[in-house]
């Protein structure tokens, strides 16, 4: 099978996938105990609001006849696949779903990019330096931080290290101020987003994105130093490692082609695994700096019964997982030839 | 069916009769005519020139001259809407504040009423029909209000699809107009018209003596008649799936609504930030400050180090991090509002202003009474300690509760003192103790023991609070045979459960729609305990399988209190006898546990000034005669963070 035909039957593979968790969705959503008109009422539970509300969210009609499961059902599956994603029913109750999610977007995939990214940056050569110096004081020293990093709960670590910027002045005796270092920005809040190019507006929007994203990194982080060592370590010990060595290979040329590359392959499913849990572990960062991007969101609507709001994101969700996890193979292809298609 | 099945005003309105509300009436209808029509032009000579390069006033520390100029800043939840008939929630409730006058208002939120846009009120003799004039008030867009636009959004209010308040003006109010056969409003037939350009006269189906307070609901606000420029039926068409609100709408509720408030709209941004700026032309005291920022923060621990890093300019300070010795030179006012600082906080060294306002709201544990047995509603009564409770939970913040009228509401001349002497004299389970030796005995009585426990859930709404005054609980009962498991479920599940009839203890509260007795007793009136009724109130279905004595006698109060609507002494009188035979039944059957009445903090850095608000809540306080001092920060000028102060219009 040529890879392009394996990519082809991955991606009709993925249909079912796609029909099956929108259904779940709506399943979950609408014929469980969640009601949305309940979420927007809140503890004034009074009836002719109750009404009122039903009808303007439009699971009544003007009759105050209840519209039908199937049909909302139908309505549901093809506007998603149609990609007309609605209006929301209870946050921001009435705005389009499109809109809300390309205002919150942005803010999740600027956090995103930046825990991906510093977890890449310190976790990988950390553990490729471990691995490469086994059993030292900086293997130890380098180990045991990267347990540390990983075993700290992230919404321990945003709550202590939200609360220790915002008082640096006061703690330091005014020797260090956070909120004034280099340039003047918030702990807490999401960074202003407009205008990246402007190297000004670049350092705010980098610095006051770096606390949520070391939070949200860490723990990759710390994973990503343990596997990083170890596959070091199992590839220092092969054979064709050993073969080179023999041959006179220049040991520069050992480490970055021979146990580098190899030592690779075990980390790509974990970086990529990792854009999920950031999908789902942005929510209580996102919660605690006030970020309010998608996973705050998402988590929102799908306490609140949010049925249009919910469904996208889920749908959304649903494709960038689909899509991630065959690019992941298709990676494994790029990287190992010896990985095959069927 | 719709409106019949619904809580008629009949039922739930008509005999409101808190003393503070007849005598707030009385007032507002004396004032009427030297009130309102002045203010307009006078506020202006102080105005603009101050701005931020304001270099005087030092040192005067008495009573410091308003400056102009400024932004002030406060977090806010996630606001939905800006159309003042759609609005139904607290955090759009403050921006629609902001933005629209309606013809009466509370003044700072307090519970009596006063002439806002209307600069004359006229009262026919047969009580029914209302005349207002209308001050010379421009909207944003600089038209003239008219008495064109009131009924144009009036009508509104009682059809637009959008409107979730039409039952304000249909039923509660009552303003006369047609139904058709299935009971729904007939459109354009509320007895509301327009005599001139400046004088309205609304007529009610029969009296009604709260239709002022009523009229000063932000549901009554004005908008000009072209605001959306489509029809009232357009605004929102399709059903489930497919419905979807007209762009002209959302054009008008969420990017330009219109009105003619102290403040103009400047922008939203949804889930982050709103911001309102002075509107120059306001026809009465014109704003000091120049803006008002809204930033969305929901997380406590966001928020309060959003505050520390005075961020805002006004916050809360989340319970865990709420240290009651910080508290300190309190003193409280004759509306039993505490005053004073809160200090100094070990994140940024500030001493800041400290308010305590008592709400006009009770929170309760109720039971399904056709799942839960009477001993053991008692025993949990007995072991219920509320004011340990609220000391250790809430470290005193919130006050404990007995009655479900709350203090500020109770009958007689001294509406708190008569609270504490009735509870005094007549609670039957203990007051600041935990009965447990009773509640034992209560449970053996009725053949329960060690081996033969009473299991039941507690269903409580998502809350750390609730969590935490649940466990203790459930401590205390487990020597009183009684096995309780908690359970947490959010408003939009635990509604839901509870009008099914599948809950069988569960925790909500009520916040007064209007400062009244019987605003709160209707929960309790047994016809509105009924679950899978349309008209259910508390999920408890009090008498319904079999009338107790003390069903019967608080269904017989409840008739009294209807059938003594009236102002006058005996029928306030007979009231107040009414109120308290429904809260002792209450007592004797344990329908509701009361649990503890709210309260309402605001903490604000000392360089700004605003006036306490009143009962009726800070959401209802316009700020205009709030300012802030102009030198003494950075972050006076420093513009919140938000995408590009230029895109809002």
């Amino acid at each position: 099978m040529s890879r392009w035909s394996y990519f082809a039957r991955r991606l009709v593979l993925a249909i079912p996938v796609l029909l099956f968790s929108m259904s779940l969705t709506f399943i979950i959503l609408r014929m469980g105990p969640l009601d949305p008109v309940s979420a927007i009422v809140g503890t004034n539970n009074d009836p002719g609001y109750r009404r009122a509300v039903a009808r303007s969210i439009g699971i009544i009609d003007a009759q105050g006849n209840p519209i039908p499961l199937w049909r909302q059902y139908v309505a549901f599956m093809t506007d998603l696949l149609t990609f007309d994603l609605g209006q929301a029913w209870v946050v921001n109750r009435g705005s389009d779903v499109t809109e809300l999610i390309a205002t919150r977007a942005p803010r999740t995939i600027w956090l995103g990019f930046w825990s991906v990214l510093v977890a890449l940056l310190v976790g990988i050569p950390l553990g490729f330096y471990a691995g490469l110096r086994p059993n030292t004081l900086s293997d130890y020293s380098a180990s045991f931080g990267g347990i540390v990093w990983r075993a700290m709960p992230n919404f321990w670590l945003a709550i202590i290290i939200s609360s220790f910027l915002v008082a640096s002045n006061q703690l330091t005796g005014g020797a260090f101020n956070w909120s004034t270092w280099i340039v003047d920005t918030k702990v807490i809040t999401a960074p202003p987003l407009e205008d990246l190019t402007d190297p000004e507006n670049l350092a705010v929007a980098i610095k006051q994105i770096l606390p949520p994203a070391l939070v949200l990194g860490s723990s990759s982080m710390g994973n990503e130093m343990r596997v990083g060592r170890t596959a070091v370590l199992e590839t220092v010990n092969s054979n064709y490692v050993e073969t080179a060595r023999a041959k006179g290979v220049p040991e520069r040329i050992i480490v970055w082609k021979h146990i580098f590359r190899n030592a690779l392959i075990p980390l790509v499913p974990i970086i990529t695994a990792e854009a999920f849990i950031l999908i789902g572990g942005s929510v209580i960062v996102e919660e605690i700096f006030a970020i309010n991007g998608l996973g705050k969101l998402f988590i929102d609507a799908a306490f609140q019964g949010d049925l249009p709001l919910a469904g996208s994101l889920i749908y959304v969700f649903v494709l960038l997982t689909l899509i991630i996890n065959i690019l992941q193979d298709f990676l494994y292809t790029l990287i190992d030839p010896r990985i095959g298609y069927d | 069916m719709t409106d019949s099945s619904g809580l008629s005003r009949r039922r739930f309105l008509q005999a409101t009769g808190g003393a503070a509300g007849v005598a707030a009436l009385a007032g507002c209808l004396g004032l009427g005519g030297d009130d309102g029509n002045d203010g307009g032009n006078d506020s202006d000579g102080n105005g603009n020139g101050n701005g931020t390069g304001n270099g005087g006033g030092d040192g005067n520390e008495s009573t410091p001259e308003p400056q102009s100029g400024g932004t002030f800043r406060m977090i806010n939840s996630t606001m939905t809407t800006f159309d003042p008939v759609a609005a139904g929630d607290e955090a759009s409730g403050y921006v629609v504040t902001q933005i629209h006058d309606a013809l009466m208002n509370y003044p700072n939120g307090d519970t009596s009423v006063e002439n806002l846009l209307a600069s004359n009120v006229e009262r026919s003799d047969d009580d029914t029909t209302y005349t207002f004039t209308l001050n010379d008030a421009t909207f944003h867009d600089g038209n003239t209000v008219t008495a064109q636009d009131f009924v144009y959004s009036f009508e509104r209010l009682a059809r637009s699809p959008k409107s979730v308040r039409s039952y304000f003006i249909l039923d509660s109010l009552g303003i006369a107009h047609e139904t058709d056969g299935d009971g729904n409003y007939v459109a354009e037939s509320l007895n509301v018209s327009a005599e001139d350009e400046k004088t309205l006269k609304i007529t009610l189906a029969e009296p009604f003596h709260m239709t002022l307070q009523m009229l000063a609901y932000s549901s009554f606000a004005v908008i000009p008649q072209d605001a959306i420029g489509i029809d009232i039926d357009a605004e929102r068409t399709g059903s489930g799936e497919e419905a979807e609100d007209a762009p002209e709408y959302t054009e008008f509720a969420t990017s330009s609504p219109i009105g003619c408030g102290p403040f103009s709209f400047d922008f939203w941004e949804k889930g982050t930030a709103a911001e309102v700026s002075k509107y120059d032309d306001y026809y009465g005291e014109s704003a000091y400050l120049d803006k008002v920022h809204w930033q969305v923060i929901e997380d406590d621990n966001a928020m309060f180090n959003y505050a520390m890093s005075q961020n805002v300019d006004r916050f809360n300070v989340p319970t865990p991090r709420y240290d009651r010795s910080k508290v300190k030179n309190t003193s409280k006012d004759d509306q039993g509002r505490t005053v004073g600082e809160y200090g100094p906080f070990q994140a940024n060294g500030e001493t800041v202003d400290y308010l305590k306002v008592p709400e006009v709201s009770t929170f309760y544990i109720a039971f399904n009474t056709q799942e839960v047995p009477k001993p053991v509603r008692q025993a949990f009564a007995h072991a219920i300690n509320q004011e340990s409770l609220s000391s250790r939970v809430f470290k005193d913040r919130q006050a404990p509760a007995y009655h479900l009228t709350p203090p500020l509401v109770f009958p007689g001349e001294n509406p708190a003192e008569n609270y504490d002497s009735h509870v005094q004299e007549n609670y039957p389970y203990g007051i600041g103790e935990s009965q447990v030796p009773e509640a034992k005995q209560v449970m053996e009585d009725a053949g329960y023991s060690s081996n033969e426990k009473f299991e039941l859930t507690l269903t409580h709404y998502e809350s750390t609070t609730w969590n935490e005054m649940a466990q203790i609980i459930r401590q205390q009962l487990q020597s009183a045979h009684i096995d309780m498991t908690i359970e947490s479920a959010e408003f939009s599940t635990l509604l839901d459960r509870g009008q099914n009839g599948n809950l069988q203890a569960y925790t909500l509260g009520w916040i007064a729609d209007w400062p009244a007795g019987d605003n709160f007793l209707q929960l309790i009136n047994p016809p509105n305990t009924y679950t899978g009724e349309t008209g259910v109130l508390t999920y408890t279905n009090w008498g319904r399988d079999e009338a107790t004595e003390a069903s019967q006698s608080a269904a017989e109060a409840w008739e009294t209190i209807q059938a003594n609507p009236g102002p006058g002494d005996d029928a306030e009188q007979a009231r107040a006898d009414a109120y308290l035979k429904m809260e002792e039944a209450n007592w004797e059957d344990v329908i509701l546990v009361n649990m503890f009445h709210g309260a309402t903090e605001r903490f604000k850095y000392k360089y700004m000034h605003m006036p306490a608000f009143g009962a009726m809540g800070e959401s209802r306080q316009k700020f205009t005669s709030f300012w802030k001092e102009q030198e003494s920060r950075r972050t006076v000028t420093a513009t919140p963070q938000t995408p590009a102060n230029g895109s809002g219009e």
